[in-house]
């Protein structure tokens, strides 16, 4: 079974795990019932499927198997399906599945080679972590030189940014009526990321949590 | 502990009591004193020793803006006693003493002032030569402020960033003025003040007009319409409107479309003999004290002025109970204002056109000598414990500065005035030459509304009314009275005098920046606060020009001291550990940087590393090894015309490269230097995999998309570094060990040679495996996907388990290359090694018409004057290490830049530059090794190992 790159540090944390697209997963932590939602919360969504795309003609490939992508760079587009595309540039989208992973997003190798639209190994090269709560953008301000305050930094938006000196790309997407952002960072440094996730989230009282809070934050919005 | 009774002490409270110590004294003070306020209030006048001369210094300005009241408290030096709240139990030092601080024995030093004049040190102590290392111990234990305890704990500092629409710095009437009217914009407005408490001047100023302001900012704070950040310092502000703000331990980075500055007005000393007696004090120290601290500065008063403000001090100390023995009025002809009036009406002696020509005392002040400012007539003593300073004002023009503007002198002001202000920026207040307070407080408003303006804040708001012309008569022309026996002390901080200046001017340093860097002035904490104008003046004075053309020296950040640790704040070093990284923990390796990574050395934590890699190499040539090479660089690149653009990205040819065969990557600059190497697979017509160094990929990446920006070719490259985990299984069992972890591909020779690349899966993890040759041995590079990097690992180790496969490192990979004769860029490369040099010609495809470098490379062909080249050591020679120098004659040829013992050949080789003549095989050579020995060396033949390349392609 695959593993995300901090692994350890979630079974050290007492997660408690489960197979999600073929990955252990951390779906919550300690054996206690699931707290309220706190200020601050992270969690590891590396399980998740996602992948990339780049290349002269990837947006009007995706476009021709009617992915929905606005005109706009640095934008999310949500499908129908609950999946995220993310336009990074002319030539290059990300795209996230949906916290159930009913949206396909994966491609295989070569896909699009021909159309000049060519496979970027999201999900081997990132890692991807959710950081929420009222907190979060907080949290992202001891680290990153974007203003990510959900009144300046809209659902949806993009930003290709440093965090804590690493390459990273957040997603604003909120789960129910909390606020959250996708973080995908290099899958290499994921144990330094997430140590100074940790680090920052110290003063506000952030926790970690599973899959499983996560999509119990989007139940209760329902 | 006597204090004195309300209304004064508004920021203590009276009912709770702080127990502290200084020098080892217990002591009381109350909550919301300062420690300089409860060391007052406990009788103690001398806080600390000046620079250099160690002359008892007392609080001079209660603002933290000198040296007089740094202290130690706790672990922590240079801490200002005056800005800084008491706490329980705090420790408090005082520094910069030897023996007590009321009887200091470096004090002796004041009375040797003569032969120590402006800047001897930089020609006293170096003749004869070599005898700065005699004095320069005591030099060291002399000077400087504080000590750093290098075993102080580690604390937490960290950095934010903060974003608003207008920043406005200082919460005085002026600020608080300007983020009211900021607020009515709809922007985001962030009101900062350094002090406790929003008011500025306010909170211990006589006038209470602005103290309704302070409840209008704390009203819109609860309506969420501003924020206010309170002990917070502006330390400077940088491109782009960047301002850096600390509070605590904190470094706030704060961003901001449009800046108030409300930044104040320091309050000028007079200079005259002994000025820098504890008891000489500021108008705006005392009144803090009185105010603020409910502490009385002293008993009984000499009140020198040349404005309002020496009176409302005076009064301030008459309510106080406080006699005023004198106010001595510069002012020939004093105008009839209310305050003088009142003073007079208390019965207390006022003189016109006099002043304060002497402090008396020797730790404090006992007594004044005043007398006629124009020096003529008798001079008076009096007794008195408390001198008070009012005689005029520099704007606090420092923040502006950083920001670009100028500030020059006005003779009508009798100040520095701001000159030139950046687009983006507005002074307001004090810093604008304002101090009566309606002005003020217009051009507060006024300020806060073009600043909301400039941020994009609602722009049909009617401007606010702009204030009068700023009233004159506040700052004294000339408030510098030179005595016969000196001592009239122009910057406290570095102990320098009239003389220093006028010295310093006479030896030629005739310009103010270097009157400043040669004497020092404005140089220590106070950073010119209250030294810069009567150096001007001065200054002026002896080139016979007007002040205004002397100038000001360059304000720069920080605009007051930064802790070390709030510099380095929380710093973020990424890490790059593989997907395999516990795994080698777990088997022992002893781990070591490559660029961001972590990468096993060797495996043996704690044993003899030299056996240890021995041990790894020797697994390697006789059985099989595994090693992780997941640091390698990634790149691929896809499209129509990936080959005609590896052949111009690289010096070797690509464009016939079959499918599913590796080649050699030797990538040049522009100037023909080796930068990186690696392997390409070819994996399709149009489809490159491509490996670089450890420390290269990002380097390589940008170059091919810095190029290709400029060529536009139909390709795409993808930076899959993180993406891919990778390993080298190599040695004499590497071909068994895969097909039993399951490999799907023909493992054969005849189906995968040497140099052969294909794409399979092994224990179902799609991998690509190639056939490659660093280690000269039979050896697979199989490459996954990151998240399966852990497993593949565990397969292999599995599999290798009846062959005997162990783990080697970096280190036992550095030994079997080299002994097969390859290199490592950056290592046996340098900044300007060409690939003639290194033995690389046969990577370079000249038939091309063009690739990065070739035209550099071409013409530095002609005059190559180093060559690389094996080399090994005779028996006994002493090993020398990368770097030493080959020495020809006493000249030097080349250096070393690998070197081994190759337990495989049971001897030392290396790879060295050395002489074009010297490279052929059987030249001997001397190395010159640490102690200076030359050793011999005999340059060999390359690879070392199996020159017949039989076993790589086995």
């Amino acid at each position: 079974m695959r593993r995300t790159p901090i692994y350890r540090q979630h079974v050290a944390a007492g997660a408690v795990f489960g197979a999600v697209n073929g990955m252990a997963c951390p779906l919550r932590f300690g054996t206690e019932k699931m707290a309220l939602p706190g200020p601050v919360m992270l969690a590891d969504l590396s399980a998740l499927p996602r992948s990339g795309l780049k290349g002269r003609d990837a947006l009007s490939w995706l476009r021709g198997r009617e992915v929905r992508i606005g005109g706009r760079d640095n934008i999310a587009y949500g499908q129908e399906d609950g999946s995220l595309v993310a336009r990074l540039g002319p030539g290059e989208v990300l795209l996230l599945s949906d916290l159930k992973r009913r949206g396909a997003v994966g491609l295989r190798p070569g896909d699009g080679d021909q159309a000049r639209a060519y496979g970027v190994p999201r999900s081997s090269g990132n890692i991807w972590f959710y950081l929420c709560g009222v907190r979060g953008s907080a949290v992202f301000a001891k680290l990153c030189a974007i203003d990510l305050r959900p009144e300046k930094f809209p659902e949806g938006a993009v930003a290709q940014t440093s965090v804590a000196r690493l390459n990273g790309i957040i997603i604003r997407h909120d789960v129910g009526k909390t606020v959250g952002y996708h973080l995908l960072a290099d899958f290499a440094s994921a144990a330094y990321l997430w140590d100074v996730l940790l680090d920052a989230m110290v003063e506000f009282g952030g926790r970690v949590v599973g899959l499983d809070e996560i999509l119990k934050l989007e139940e209760m919005s329902q | 502990m006597d204090r004195l009774g309300e209304p004064f002490g508004r920021w203590i409270d009276r009912e709770v009591r702080v127990s502290f110590t200084f020098d080892g004294v217990a002591l009381t003070g109350l909550a919301g004193d300062s420690i300089a306020s409860a060391l007052l209030a406990n009788g103690i006048t001398t806080l600390s020793r000046s620079f250099k001369y160690h002359r008892p210094r007392g609080v001079f300005s209660h603002g933290g803006q000198e040296a007089n009241t740094l202290v130690r408290v706790g672990d922590e030096p240079n801490v200002a006693a005056d800005r800084v709240q008491l706490a329980d139990g705090m420790v408090v030092a005082s520094q910069n003493v030897f023996g007590s601080l009321r009887y200091d024995r470096a004090a002796v030093l004041g009375r040797l002032g003569r032969f120590l004049p402006v800047g001897f040190y930089y020609d006293a102590f170096f003749k004869p030569r070599g005898a700065w290392r005699v004095w320069q111990g005591a030099i060291r234990r002399l000077a400087g402020l504080g000590h750093v305890d290098p075993a102080v704990p580690r604390r937490d500092f960290d950095k934010v960033y903060l974003f608003a629409d207008v920043v406005v710095v200082g919460a005085g009437l002026a600020g608080m003025s300007a983020a009211l009217e900021a607020a009515q914009g709809g922007g985001e407005v962030l009101l900062l003040d350094e002090e406790a408490a929003l008011g500025g001047g306010l909170a211990y100023g006589r006038d209470d007009a602005g103290h309704a302001v302070v409840g209008l900012v704390e009203d819109a704070v609860g309506r969420g319409d501003l924020r206010v950040m309170l002990q917070a310092t502006c330390t400077g502000i940088f491109e782009d409107s960047w301002l850096s703000v600390v509070q605590g331990s904190r470094l706030y980075k704060i961003r901001a479309q449009a800046v108030v500055l409300a930044t104040g007005a320091y309050g000028q000393p007079m200079i005259f003999r002994n000025n820098d007696l504890p008891g000489v004090m500021l108008a705006g120290a005392v009144q803090r004290l009185l105010r603020l601290f409910g502490v009385a500065p002293g008993a009984r008063a000499v009140v020198a002025t040349a404005n309002d403000h020496g009176y409302e001090a005076a009064l301030d100390l008459l309510d106080a109970g406080i006699e005023v023995a004198c106010v001595v009025d510069l002012r020939p002809v004093p105008p009839d204002e209310a305050c003088r009036r009142a003073v007079l009406d208390r019965f207390v002696r006022v003189l016109a056109g006099q002043s304060v020509w002497e402090a008396l005392g020797r730790q404090k002040v006992t007594g004044a000598v005043i007398g006629p400012t124009d020096g003529q007539g008798a001079r008076e003593r009096l007794d008195c414990d408390l001198i008070v300073m009012s005689v005029g004002y520099n704007p606090v023009g420092n923040l502006l500065s950083h920001a670009g503007g100028r500030l020059t002198y006005s003779e009508a002001a009798g100040s520095f005035a701001i000159d030139a202000v950046p687009a983006g920026f507005f002074p307001a207040g004090a810093v604008n030459g304002h101090h009566d307070p309606d002005n003020v407080a217009a051009d507060g408003a006024l300020a806060g509304w073009r600043a909301a303006r400039a941020a994009g804040g609602a722009t049909d708001r009617e401007a606010p009314a702009a204030p009068g012309e700023p009233r004159g008569g506040v700052n004294h022309p000339w408030p510098i009275f030179e005595h016969e026996k000196g001592g009239e002390f122009i910057d406290l901080d570095e102990d320098l005098q009239i003389k220093d200046i006028v010295d310093t001017w006479r030896l030629g340093y005739q310009g103010i920046e270097l009157v400043k860097r040669f004497s020092t002035v404005g140089m220590g904490p106070s950073q010119g606060r209250h030294g810069a104008v009567a150096t001007a003046r001065i200054v002026a004075r002896e080139s016979g020009v007007a002040v205004g053309e002397v100038g000001a020296s360059t304000s720069r950040p920080p605009f007051r001291s930064e802790k070390f640790g709030v510099l380095a704040g929380r710093r973020f070093d990424p890490v790059g550990r593989t997907p395999m990284h516990e795994r080698h923990l777990a088997l022992g390796a002893e781990m070591m940087t490559a660029g961001r990574w972590l990468r096993p050395a060797y495996y043996g934590r704690g044993l003899d590393r030299s056996s240890a890699i021995s041990k790894e190499v020797s697994n390697v040539r006789g059985n099989v090894g595994l090693m992780d090479v997941s640091t390698l660089g990634g790149l691929m690149v896809r499209g129509p015309e990936a080959a005609a653009f590896m052949e111009r990205m690289y010096c070797f040819a690509y464009a016939r490269q079959p499918v599913g065969k590796l080649r050699y990557l030797l990538m040049t600059d522009m100037t023909g230097v080796v930068v990186d190497d690696g392997i390409a697979a070819r994996l399709g017509d149009q489809r490159f995999y491509l490996t670089t160094t450890t420390t290269g990929a990002e380097a390589v990446y940008r170059r091919m998309l810095w190029h290709n920006a400029q060529w536009q070719m139909d390709l795409d490259v993808t930076h899959v570094t993180a993406g891919y985990a990778a390993v080298n299984l190599a040695g004499p069992q590497a071909r068994g060990v895969l097909a039993r972890a399951g490999a799907d591909v023909d493992l054969s020779p005849e189906a995968l040679p040497y140099l052969g690349v294909r794409e399979g899966r092994v224990g179902g993890i799609a991998a690509l495996f190639a056939r490659v040759g660093f280690v000269g041995e039979l050896g697979y590079e199989i490459h996954v996907p990151s998240d399966y990097g852990e497993a593949l690992w565990d397969l292999l180790m599995v599999a290798g388990e009846p062959d005997g496969i162990a783990p080697f490192g970096v280190e036992a990979q550095r030994v079997l290359r080299l002994e097969k004769g390859h290199i490592i860029v950056g290592q046996d490369t340098d900044g300007l090694t060409i690939p003639q040099e290194a033995a690389l010609t046969w990577a370079i495809a000249r038939k091309k018409p063009y690739f990065v470098g070739k035209r550099s490379i071409e013409i530095q062909a002609r005059d190559v004057t180093r060559q690389l080249v094996g080399f090994v050591l005779g028996d006994g020679a002493a090993a020398p290490k990368e770097g030493h120098l080959v020495i020809r004659d006493g000249d030097i040829t080349g250096h070393v830049t690998s070197s081994a013992y190759s337990p495989t050949l049971a001897k030392h080789i290396g790879l060295a530059y050395v002489a074009p003549d010297q490279t052929s095989a059987g030249t001997e050579f001397s190395i010159r090794v640490d102690g200076g020995e030359l050793v011999g060396a005999v340059v060999a033949p390359l690879p070392f190992y199996d020159p017949e390349n039989a076993r790589q392609g086995m």
